[in-house]
């Protein structure tokens, strides 16, 4: 058992390698520092699981003590938003290490090892080092339960009750995983990969409308529970499952149920992650074609110019690998949570176009840093032609930044209009807060894909979040755009409230910092700099 | 397609008569952190020659083929091309040369197809051109049958040839190969064989580091040997397909410039 653990925090540790290895050259690298390497990357991943940890008790803490009034007789459906944040977060950790074990051939140099029950092998790594987070989002909500006079029971009861949460989370990234990777034609898994992500995106919406309307209406959701339907479903039948009273016979036989469900989760996982293993293992393929070169296949026009070709490929690119396809759907998960707060909440009219200003700042600058994630993370192994191809980083960034701006705008765009038509904001400041939204996001992704461009030769074996190093280190390497970007709104902000307390005034003073700040960020990173003949002054002859 | 070809550095046309171009290193040095990985390298790569570098593992091969195709800098030294010195060496370089990395770097999400195109339009190759060109490289290579799949699902060899036709699609008057023989079948070696021979014979430089003496001894026509990131000798090939007594010599001298 040992050994397996020492092999499970291997793959880790070899992730955190991947990581290391897509921003920084370890040629020539002594015995030394590649032992304080080890030590940073096995400290890396300690730090980055209590920050989660942290962040996990916190959100539990909160969210309880914020609905303290109603914890004792609604405590379970004051814990769903939890329950559903552990399937989401399991889920796609899941898909995450199971992409980045395929790209980097790990599980082939496991196969050759004599460990029995690989699968598993694969299970308890992610559980060690990433599912078991979830325990930290269930378990405290529970002590403070207990504190305020509920069954003690519940502790243990809870826990089990986590891990289960994270054993179907795992089963269902599992499952998303080995969809993905089947055969079948390029069209038809692209076709798969976009069905499943509206699929993702749909599911969100449902949940998060779900959640935020939930908490006012618990009575009618409670009868909802009490559907005979749902007693076979484990997450939803909590109220069923949970009020322990071990005096009562009906009581035992409920918890006899629920272990069961512990029982068929297990199996599940079993299944899943045997049939993830297979697949990595095997490998996927698409159909062949006769070994003719037809007039289809050779029915390809090469294009002019650099933009377009850029956008075409980075768009398959984005469209065809999982967790890419999912950041980029970043401004959607966000402003759609804000349109229902809009819907469900009161708010102050005088205060909305600053709200709104800042909300729309942060917006991009968040989707911003994703993009710079996802349209870095695409490139994988063929991120040595971005060198190869281009003269300059300039050209590199300057084309990226086209990709991601006409990407972000067609999801944006609409989201935004949506979130000022709730918010009630005059038409004629629509163009300006958009607009300058716009201005902010290529900042930020101008800033945050030079830092991720240099020095990125390496095939990038790890995609998604984890690319380029754990979210605390991305967080701190991308800085400076995310704060150039909040530094001009809040200036903006203020300085129009000093003025006047003019919607019309902020607005503008926002769109042309951000315009101006954009105009000076392209000048000096994007367009190369010519002298006046023409003729770069470095080139000369012999 | 034209015999005049027109390259760009960043935001200036260069106008060439032809597509030969040389090479000339003199004193290149590259360290990473405290150990040098290339030692005052001098040479030469003239137009219609097939220059082999060889040299044991980690003798500096691959560091020095990255510094050649513009892919990594940070050296001190001077390399020029053509008779063009430059600061900016690696801008002239990445439009003139194709480089095939050892690993097959690709885009696994792309077909082979979609990848070519995408580097044929930044390449700026025409649409004739471009079809010609593709189609002569894989029915050469026997890529055929996986144009149409991810490059991602695709075994090492195969994805090796990708990378070939990747790097020759656009005509370069300079070819670098680092390693790029490994995992072929013996058909697609004899095919690369043959086009390295067509682009010695159009007056191209081409550059291959390999380990396979076969290759050098068939193939090339200098030969550079590298040792522990220093230039432990170089000769001209004056005679190929030789007889197994002459094989055994240059296996002899190989063996003369990396040991002891």
């Amino acid at each position: 058992m040992k050994g397996k653990f020492a092999l499970a925090r291997e793959l880790f540790m070899e992730q955190r390698y991947y990581s290391h290895r897509s921003q920084n050259n370890n040629e020539g690298i002594s015995k030394d520092e590649v032992h304080a390497l080890r030590n940073k990357f096995s400290l890396s991943l300690l730090t980055n699981y209590f920050i989660y940890a942290f962040f996990f008790l916190m959100l539990s803490l909160i969210l309880i003590i914020d609905n303290s009034a109603r914890i004792k007789y609604e405590f379970y459906i004051i814990l769903i938003p939890l329950y559903l944040y552990v399937l989401a977060f399991s889920s796609y950790t899941t898909l995450s290490f199971l992409e980045y074990i395929k790209n980097s051939n790990s599980v082939r140099l496991l196969g050759i090892l004599p460990v029995r029950n690989q699968n598993l092998l694969l299970f308890l790594s992610w559980f060690t080092y990433s599912g078991s987070l979830g325990i930290f989002l269930l378990v405290p909500a529970t002590f403070i339960y207990v504190s305020q006079g509920g069954n003690a029971l519940e502790v243990p009861f809870q826990f089990v009750n986590a891990v289960t949460s994270i054993m179907l989370g795992y089963s269902l990234g599992s499952v998303i995983s080995n969809i993905r990777l089947s055969s079948g034609s390029v069209k038809g898994r692209a076709l798969r990969n976009v069905s499943r992500n509206a699929a993702i995106a749909i599911l969100f919406l449902l949940f998060y409308a779900g959640i935020s309307l939930l908490p006012n209406s618990g009575i009618l959701f409670s009868n909802f529970y009490r559907n005979p339907l749902f007693i076979y479903i484990p997450f939803i039948n909590f109220s069923y499952a949970f009020q322990i009273n071990i005096n009562s016979a009906v009581q035992m036989l409920q918890i006899i149920q629920y272990l069961l469900y512990v029982v068929v989760a297990y199996l599940v996982l079993k299944f899943a992650s045997m049939k993830g293993f297979r697949r990595i293992i095997e490998g996927s393929s698409t159909k062949r074609n006769s070994g003719i070169i037809t007039k289809h296949s050779l029915d390809r026009k090469t294009w002019s110019g650099h933009f377009r070709p850029s956008l075409i490929k980075d768009s398959k690119l984005i469209l065809r690998e999982s967790l890419p396809s999912l950041l980029v759907f970043t401004p959607l998960f966000l402003i759609f949570p804000y349109d229902i707060s809009l819907l469900s909440i009161s708010y102050s009219k005088a205060l909305i176009t600053p709200f709104m200003v800042i909300f729309s700042a942060t917006v991009s600058v968040i989707s911003a840093a994703c993009y710079s994630i996802a349209f870095m993370s695409v490139e994988s192994g063929g991120i040595q032609y971005l060198h190869l191809l281009f003269p300059d980083q300039k050209r590199v960034l300057m084309l990226k930044m086209f990709s991601s701006i006409f990407i972000f705008s067609i999801i944006y765009i609409p989201m935004a209009i949506s979130a000022l038509y709730i918010s009630g904001i005059p038409q004629l400041l629509w163009p300006g807060i958009i607009m300058s939204s716009v201005s902010l996001f290529a900042i930020t992704l101008t800033l945050s894909l030079k830092t991720l461009l240099q020095g990125s030769t390496n095939v990038l074996k790890v995609r998604g979040i984890s690319t380029f190093g754990t979210p605390a280190e991305i967080a701190l390497k991308l800085s400076p755009g995310p704060t150039l970007s909040i530094i001009i709104t809040i200036l903006s902000v203020y300085i129009s409230l000093l003025l006047s307390h003019s919607s019309e005034l902020m607005v503008g003073i926002w769109s042309f910092t951000s315009f101006s700040a954009l105009m000076v960020i392209i000048l000096k990173y994007c367009i190369p700099v010519k002298n006046l003949t023409g003729i770069r002054s470095d080139y000369s002859l012999h | 397609m034209s015999t005049e070809k027109r390259f760009i550095c960043t935001d200036t046309y260069i106008s060439l008569m032809m597509q030969n171009f040389s090479i000339h290193v003199r004193d290149i040095s590259k360290r990473f952190g405290k150990t040098f990985a290339l030692s005052s390298i001098s040479a030469d790569f003239e137009p219609g020659q097939i220059t082999a570098l060889l040299g044991p593992n980690g003798s500096g091969k691959t560091t020095f083929l990255r510094i050649l195709s513009g892919l990594l800098d940070g050296y001190t030294g001077e390399i020029s091309v053509s008779g063009y010195s430059s600061s900016n060496y690696s801008s002239i370089i990445k439009k003139i040369s194709g480089y095939v990395p050892d690993t097959p770097a690709l885009y696994d999400s792309l077909t082979p197809m979609e990848m070519f195109q995408y580097i044929g339009s930044i390449r700026g190759v025409e649409e004739k051109d471009f079809r010609e060109r593709i189609e002569k490289l894989c029915t050469s290579l026997d890529l055929d049958p996986y144009l149409e799949r991810f490059t991602g699902d695709l075994s090492f060899g195969i994805r090796q040839k990708i990378s070939i036709v990747s790097a020759l699609i656009h005509d370069p008057g300079i070819l670098i190969m680092d390693e790029s023989f490994n995992g072929l079948d013996p058909k697609s070696i004899g095919a690369v064989r043959d086009l390295l021979v067509e682009m010695e014979k159009n007056n191209r430089t081409v550059i291959l580091a390999t380990h396979s003496l076969e290759i050098v001894e068939n193939l090339c026509t200098n030969m550079i040997v590298l040792k522990e990131g220093k230039v432990a000798g170089q000769s001209r090939i004056y005679e190929r397909n030789r007889n197994l007594e002459e094989t055994a010599l240059l296996r002899k001298k190989y063996m003369g410039m990396t040991t002891g």
